[in-house]
């Protein structure tokens, strides 16, 4: 299904003359690709037009005792009466009305504030496609990173926190993780159903957030917390780490992101919490076939750099906590713009290759 | 660094593998389960257990023999050695640890005097300046810089000097009883002073497996937002790494991982008794000395490292009084409360009532001490991971300090008020909390501490 072609300017120039350049918009039966059926709305290009008023009337000022007549012949034989004797009317006034008609609507075109044209966006048909919706939601991006920066500082033990009132050094960052919880499921939701790359997140609607993070919590709690509880303590216990115990560490941590992953994956397909359970998670392993391997190593090198990236904010937070919020900020919004990326990815893998499948 | 990035090359090069081969679902789930269990299994097979040595007894007494033998210049036990010396600051080890019994601490007039020189045109060195010597060996302070006056056992109280600047050290009295006058340090000399540890309960320190100091740090890290041992507002200590990887946790700046090891150098650095660890110190006076034999076997240092680890732990004793009691539980709640046992921790690993972390802590400018009891041609880096920092110390384990006045590095504090008064750096919020506390309370944090007792 391609876009309608851009022939049409004389349609959106308001030119009744051109009759039938408008095309006909016919709604087709919804196919067994659903995504096919998301591109219809290319016939959207015609309803920007805005509507003009009657231009015979605008454009012929030296004719303003001419009443308005109904068809153009008539139009024509009253301006012949109301003409001086001896005028090449035929020609000048074909001439004075061409232009006149040209120049107002010239004026016309620039006094008017069009409406924008709403961005139609079309479902990926590539991986590398939903590379664009982090750039899309950048302005978002950057005001939950600035925001979780500063909770990540008021939650942080240091010794000069001990002074901001607990409500504060607590619910400040916990509304921006709701925050984020939201949006990131939302991206996630819209993935799995095959919605075209928007940027939503919940908003003001705070309890669609609140809902939300309770569902990733419930996802962390049933299963990736035990093996990041698994990870810490082993690195604790550990002692001098070796190549032994970098493995084991790397083999947990990449357990942990990739089931968090498909864990979210899987309750966000179906919208039941119930199926935040290994079956479901194997289920979707198998669905996705090679690309599960794919978003686990993706995910994992990704998650594993901004981990050291916060690390090193974190240590720097202890001598400059202004330097640090800032390289906070931007570890944030690095680590939100590549979960945006990701989830996306998986998500329109699992619409494209699991839903659609038949 | 380069392990992680080994083991994510390994998987990803294991998937891409898998991938390729295009196994079946069944294989590849197997390949991949071994995968992930062969290392956990081969760790665990390999992981560190606590070292439990038992002591002969017959090797502690030997030991004991050694310990309380008033050693003499060609000492008759010293196998052709030349015995006690040149250089000295005890004839016998019980002459310094002797507080609360054989083997514990010694007071400030057994205090070691170490030195720093790190002035142009001088060889850099750091070493200790003996007390005694034999003959024409005596050291004073003259050995160290020319400008210094000649004092041959300096009594210093040394108070808020900054390393790498000129000190002003005032001298106290022999007696204590005050200050005598003042030593003017010229720059790049830096003097400090080592107050003689106790050795009870040594044997269990000895027996911590090298990975339960490295939890101690990570938790502490952890706990602080992972927060650099660097940082001088937060308790995170570190583990001090020497040779070989080995975690030091005797001496007051954690330089012996072994108890074996701070027998040896105490043999050599204390007494001149060179052995098969570290060898006799050198006079600064007399550099060409000769020595002409060890003067213990590594038999009797084994000896003296059994009659040491053999040493009964510190207790703590309530009082058996009702009220007395009642102060000192009181004041051990505050010992938590106030934030002590931060780094005072009453457990490391199966070592119940310790009271330390055996972890290097910043304890700010005012308790800088440098020095080393190794005569090293270069001094090295006072970096994290290396050498600790001039004002890094080993947080002394409680167990015993009732009986183990006075306190601090060089024996500054009198009482343990004072002590806790003058901690700075890493403890200076829980130093903060303590003066907070009324004085009833400070009273019973203090009641608490004395019913930590050297073992009777």
């Amino acid at each position: 299904m391609s876009l309608p072609p851009k022939s049409d300017r004389a349609n959106l120039l308001g030119d009744d003359d051109a009759d039938g350049a408008r095309p006909l918009v016919t709604w087709q039966e919804p196919s067994p690709l659903a995504y096919e059926v998301v591109e219809l709305p290319a016939v959207g290009n015609t309803h920007v037009k805005p509507s003009l008023p009657p231009l015979d009337m605008v454009f012929r000022p030296h004719f303003t005792d001419v009443p308005d007549i109904a068809t153009p012949e008539e139009r024509d034989q009253a301006a012949y009466q109301a003409a001086p004797a001896g005028a090449n009317l035929a020609a000048a006034q074909e001439r004075s009305y061409r232009e006149a008609r040209l120049q107002e609507l010239l004026a016309y075109s620039r006094r008017i504030r069009r409406p924008r044209r709403p961005a139609v966006r079309r479902l990926e048909t590539h991986w590398y496609q939903c590379i664009v919706l982090p750039f899309m939601a950048w302005r978002l991006l950057i005001g939950l990173s600035a925001g979780l920066a500063l909770g990540t500082l008021l939650a942080l033990p240091f010794e000069g926190n001990n002074l901001i009132p607990w409500h504060i050094r607590y619910l400040v960052p916990l509304v921006f993780v709701v925050w984020v919880c939201g949006y990131l499921q939302c991206i996630l939701h819209g993935a799995v159903r095959g919605d075209p790359p928007a940027v939503i997140w919940p908003g003001r609607q705070f309890d669609v957030a609140l809902r939300y993070t309770g569902w990733w919590a419930f996802c962390f709690l049933a299963g990736p917390a035990p093996l990041a509880m698994a990870a810490v303590l082993y690195w604790i216990h550990c002692g001098e780490m070796d190549f032994l115990d970098g493995l084991i560490l790397v083999q947990v941590g990449v357990l942990f992101v990739s089931y968090l992953l498909f864990v979210l994956l899987a309750v966000a397909r179906s919208q039941r919490l119930y199926d935040a359970n290994p079956v479901r998670v194997a289920q979707l392993v198998h669905g996705l076939g090679y690309r599960s391997a794919v978003l686990i190593v993706l995910a994992t090198l990704l998650s594993f750099e901004n981990a050291r990236y916060l690390l090193f904010a974190m240590e720097l937070a202890h001598e400059n906590v202004a330097g640090s919020w800032v390289l906070l900020t931007l570890y944030w919004l690095s680590a939100l713009a590549c979960a945006t990326f990701v989830l996306r990815l998986a998500g329109w893998w699992t619409f494209r290759h699991i839903t659609l499948r038949p | 660094m380069w392990n992680r990035e080994a083991g994510l090359l390994f998987i990803s090069l294991f998937l891409a593998e898998g991938l390729l081969m295009k196994m079946p679902h069944p294989v590849w789930y197997a390949v991949l389960g071994v995968a992930v269990l062969a290392p956990v299994g081969v760790r665990v097979l390999t992981w560190p257990a606590q070292r439990h040595v038992a002591v002969e007894p017959s090797m502690a007494e030997a030991g004991k023999v050694l310990f309380t033998h008033v050693w003499t210049p060609h000492d008759p036990l010293c196998n052709g050695g030349d015995g006690l010396g040149p250089v000295y600051n005890a004839d016998s080890c019980v002459a310094c640890h002797r507080q609360g019994g054989v083997g514990g601490s010694g007071g400030r007039d057994n205090n070691v005097t170490l030195f720093v020189r790190n002035v142009q045109g001088a060889p850099a060195m750091e070493g200790v300046v003996h007390r005694y010597a034999l003959c024409d060996c005596q050291e004073s302070l003259t050995n160290v810089d020319s400008s210094l006056p000649a004092i041959t056992k300096p009594s210093l109280v040394s108070k808020g000097f900054v390393c790498g600047t000129p000190q002003i050290v005032p001298r106290a009295a022999p007696d204590g009883s005050g200050v005598v006058d003042v030593l003017t340090l010229p720059r790049g000399i830096q003097l400090s002073q080592r107050r003689t540890p106790a050795l009870f309960g040594a044997k269990w320190l000895d027996e911590i497996p090298d990975n339960v100091l490295i939890a101690l740090e990570r938790k502490q890290r952890l706990r602080w937002a992972m927060a650099p041992s660097t940082a001088e507002d937060v308790p995170v200590g570190r583990a001090r790494r020497l040779a070989q990887g080995r975690i030091g946790r005797f001496g007051w700046k954690a330089q012996s991982a072994t108890l074996a090891e701070f027998v040896q150098a105490a043999c050599a650095n204390e007494l001149g008794l060179g052995n098969p660890g570290q060898v006799q110190p050198q006079p600064l006076g007399k550099p060409t000395y000769q020595t002409v034999a060890l003067d213990l076997t590594a038999r009797q240092c084994d000896e003296i490292t059994a009659f040491v680890a053999s040493l009964p732990r510190p207790q703590e004793r309530m009082p058996e009084e009702p009220f007395p009691a009642t102060q000192a539980a009181a004041g051990k709640r505050l010992f938590h409360e106030i934030g002590c046992a931060d780094c005072h921790m009453p457990d490391v690993g199966y070592v119940a009532g310790l009271y330390s972390d055996l972890l290097l802590h910043r304890m700010g400018d005012k308790l800088e001490g440098v020095g080393s009891y190794n005569q090293r041609e270069q001094i090295p880096d006072p970096s994290p991971g290396e050498g600790p920092l001039a004002d890094e110390w080993r947080t002394p384990p409680l167990w015993g300090v009732a009986d183990s006045g006075p306190y601090l590095h060089d024996g500054r504090a009198a009482t343990l008020e004072e002590a806790i008064q003058l901690h700075a750096g890493q403890a200076a919020s829980a130093s903060a909390r303590f003066k907070r506390l009324t004085s009833v309370d400070q009273t019973h944090v203090v009641a608490f501490l004395k019913s930590l007792r050297a073992p009777q």
